[in-house]
């Protein structure tokens, strides 16, 4: 895969209007892809990869210990005021990560998604 | 050995050659294939768990 397949990939999110922005990068917070700014992209990846080893622990020893599989973190969400943070973990080698940060708000025009 | 605490806190900045190496190995394809689809998915979920209990939502 070349950069711009990367870029292919990936366009479905960017371009999606509730996306703020997209970042791409491995287990030890080293960009490998960002759509965001330079020093929100560095701050993201910094504490979004201990979240997100965290949790992946966490999830694991709160398994049950002779469990007959082992359980695994398979997607993350975060929701605040402001954002909506989502990632999806590498769950096969454990070095990557997608998180898509957006907005939150999703104003429907009828309100016939409300419940 | 507080310089040696730091560079493990930050990550590394990676350079082209290193960042088109992940790029084009077979594990990451595979990766990207994969939490992009699982993320789209996510994002087209149209029910919105907050909606209904915000201020200006219409409680009926």
């Amino acid at each position: 895969m070349a950069s711009l397949e990367l870029e292919e990939i990936l366009k479905p999110l960017i371009a999606n209007p509730h996306v703020l922005g997209v970042l791409v990068a491995n287990k030890e917070g080293s960009v490998i892809k960002t759509t965001l700014d330079a020093v929100i992209t560095k701050l993201y990846a910094d504490k979004l990869t201990k979240y997100l080893e965290m949790t992946q622990k966490m999830i694991q020893e709160i398994d049950e210990p002779d469990a007959p599989q082992k359980n695994e973190l398979t997607f993350l969400r975060i929701r605040s005021k402001k954002h909506e943070i989502m990632i999806s973990p590498d769950v096969t080698e454990h070095k990557y990560m997608l998180m898509v940060l957006q907005n939150p708000e999703r104003k429907t025009e009828s309100g016939k998604d409300r419940i | 050995e507080l310089d040696k605490q730091k560079k493990v806190q930050l990550a590394k900045d990676l350079n082209d050659k290193e960042r088109d190496k992940i790029i084009h190995s077979v594990e990451f394809t595979k990766f990207i294939d994969y939490s992009t689809k699982v993320a789209l998915r996510a994002l087209n979920e149209t029910y919105d768990i907050i909606t209904n209990y915000s201020e200006s939502a219409d409680l009926d």
